[in-house]
């Protein structure tokens, strides 16, 4: 099983950069999930790997061999596209038993595999129907049971979540973990969805403008965003960012946002920072709502303004004079007092970001 | 409620007759066509001119059958049409495939354009240069030099119209093939042509119906009856003892047969294929 690896890539595609010099490293056997917004890259990434897109500059390795300007047909990589591609005039069978007929297997060793993958994507009912009798799950698996019939090493996947609907798109989620994990392939994810990012892959890269800002294991990606952008983008609800500078109130740093002021001792940062202008950022997770002033942590007061309800959580929407702070809390409220509420967090949960550039300075510790 | 079922039934009347109306505006010449072929040739030129016949005879289909070499005239038709529609989907089909898949230089404004230019002057005026042409490699009086002509009108519609036929099929589609392990010629036999076949079969019925009664090549390219084709063997008719309306019409009704019959087989494709269906 071979590991990918992407040497310094870029496309241009009718005068349009696409990517700009991106390299990746993918461990053999592992998951990676490539998180970003759309037209940032992903799919012309995937296809670049696949050998649908011939890369402009810079070289495709799995493991020692150049394989940048080999044909797609010739190359141990399956892919799995965002709207499926099921081919709409034969069977499900045939559509499975393609990547088999282009190995020109025996008639019965290809039954057999189809059978095999068919069972273990529980759609051995529907092999004799034709594309257009399936539903949006069952496309979705006859799709992946075509990439796993041809036992590449190399499986793309190409944001295969977003043509499902709410219920089904956690459903197959759960299901493709187990899946993939059974399998010992190395999984290439590409997804607009941190949710997808953070439960199912082993490494994310977070692409953008044809740039990876940051690749690393999901957790370090989570904790240490390496700016505004990557920390806003892989958390849902999004990361809350207030326009702030660093004063010296006396002996002490102060975070000044006007709306609010937050003492920075000496050893609240991990490292040291000058005063100037920066983006405070803290999780809506990582903030609790507090009828009582709390003696601990950061407290900053302020109004219930709305409650957001989400599935079974609820995003609630909370005032502190200039800015509206986000938090968020499992359960369903709906009420909103008039009375003043206390928002609190833990100073580890505080992110400073450079203003000008969004590069990540320093968080709490 | 009484007053509604009046009006409806006003109404149905009055579509009756307007259908009616335009089944005679539409049948009136084709049964004048198939009248006049099977009336007595003295009937064809009195006045005032008979609706129904009065007397009746298959001498026209007779003569032409024997005197004008009906059965090469027909056989040809036949032949040259279908051959020249076959030929420029075999041409054009790749040519729409390359123009939808592919890009190259100059693609939109040069190679699509020249390609519909070809259409943009009567081939008139092109008659004398291909005549000389033709005639360059011997071409002139041959069924092949009519099938290339005859492809050579169609081929740009041909390209036009599978063009955006294939560009609604997804890209997806074709290169999820390739990956599977096939070459990019197999996906085009297996993937794009049994997708766009209720495009090409729309289109070989639309290629046959533009080429049917062409008259102007086929008069200047052609010289002698074993290659000539219908609308030249009726035309053919008026000659120095009269125009020879009875006969004409019979090429007139025979012509009609096959044409119609490939339409009628075909047309369900058009609308297949005009609306883009199979993939929706």
């Amino acid at each position: 099983m071979p590991e990918v690896i992407l040497d310094r890539i870029s496309k241009t595609i009718q005068k349009k950069k696409i990517l700009d010099d991106v390299s990746l490293k993918i461990d053999e056997g592992s998951f990676v999930c490539l998180l970003g917004p759309a037209g940032g890259g992903k799919t012309t990434l995937l296809k670049i790997i696949a050998g649908l897109e011939v890369p402009s500059a810079g070289a495709v390795y799995f493991g020692p061999e150049n394989v940048t300007g080999l044909e797609p047909y010739k190359r141990d990589v399956s892919m799995v596209f965002q709207d499926f591609a099921l081919y709409p005039h034969m069977s499900v069978f045939k559509n499975l038993a393609s990547p088999l007929t282009a190995k020109k297997l025996s008639k019965p060793e290809i039954e057999r595999k189809v059978g095999e993958v068919a069972r273990f994507l529980k759609i051995d009912r529907f092999l004799d129907r034709k594309i257009n009798q399936l539903s949006g799950g069952e496309m979705q698996r006859v799709a992946i049971g075509r990439a796993l019939t041809k036992e590449a090493q190399i499986v793309l996947f190409d944001e295969i979540f977003v043509n499902l609907d709410y219920k089904l798109r956690e459903e197959m989620r759960v299901e493709f973990k187990a899946l993939v994990d059974e399998l010992n392939i190395t999984t290439i994810f590409s997804s607009p969805d941190p949710e997808d990012a953070l439960s199912l892959a082993d490494k994310i890269a977070v692409v953008r403008e044809g740039q990876i800002l940051q690749y690393g294991p999901r957790d370090a990606v989570y904790q240490y965003p390496v700016d505004v952008f990557t920390a806003q983008y892989c958390g849902y609800p999004e990361m809350n960012l207030v326009d702030c500078t660093v004063v010296k109130n006396g002996g002490e740093l102060q975070i000044d946002a006007e709306s609010f002021q937050i003492p920075l001792p000496r050893e609240t940062l991990a490292r040291e920072i000058t005063p100037g202008s920066y983006i405070l950022g803290v999780r809506p997770e990582q903030i609790r709502i507090m009828e009582e002033r709390q003696e601990n942590g950061v407290v900053i007061p302020g109004q219930m303004v709305l409650t957001e309800v989400i599935g079974s959580d609820t995003i609630v929407h909370i005032d502190v004079g200039r800015h509206t702070i986000q938090s968020f809390v499992p359960g369903i409220y709906r009420t909103i007092t008039d009375k003043p509420v206390y928002l609190n967090f833990d100073t580890k949960a505080m992110y400073l970001f450079e203003r000008e550039t969004g590069a990540f300075v320093a968080r709490g510790t | 409620m009484q007053r509604v079922q009046r009006e409806s039934r006003a109404y149905k009347l009055f579509r009756i007759v307007f259908l009616l109306f335009f089944i005679a505006v539409f049948l009136l010449p084709i049964w004048w066509m198939i009248k006049t072929s099977i009336i007595l040739r003295v009937d064809t030129v009195v006045y005032p001119p008979q609706y129904i016949p009065k007397g009746i005879e298959f001498d026209g289909y007779i003569r032409i059958w024997k005197d004008q070499g009906l059965p090469f005239l027909y056989f040809n038709t036949i032949r040259i049409n279908i051959l020249a529609a076959l030929l420029a989907l075999l041409l054009g089909v790749p040519a729409a495939y390359a123009a939808s898949r592919y890009d190259f230089w100059g693609k939109e404004g040069g190679f699509m354009f020249t390609i519909l230019s070809t259409r943009f002057l009567p081939p008139a005026t092109a008659l004398v240069p291909l005549y000389f042409l033709y005639r360059w490699l011997g071409l002139v009086d041959s069924i092949w030099g009519l099938v290339i002509a005859y492809a050579g009108l169609n081929l740009p519609i041909v390209v036009w119209v599978m063009r955006s036929f294939i560009d609604e099929i997804p890209r997806a589609m074709e290169e999820s093939y390739m990956l599977d392990g096939h070459s990019r010629v197999a996906a085009f036999f297996k993937i794009i042509m049994p997708l766009s076949a209720p495009g090409i079969a729309a289109m070989f019925m639309i290629c046959n119906f533009l080429t049917w009664g062409e008259f102007l090549l086929s008069a200047v390219l052609t010289t002698t009856v074993p290659h000539q084709t219908l609308p030249i063997g009726a035309a053919q008719l008026e000659g120095d003892i009269g125009i020879l309306w009875q006969q004409i019409a019979a090429i007139g009704v025979l012509g009609a047969i096959p044409i119609t019959l490939i339409i009628v087989f075909f047309q369900r494709y058009l609308v297949r294929g005009f609306s883009f269906g199979i993939l929706k």
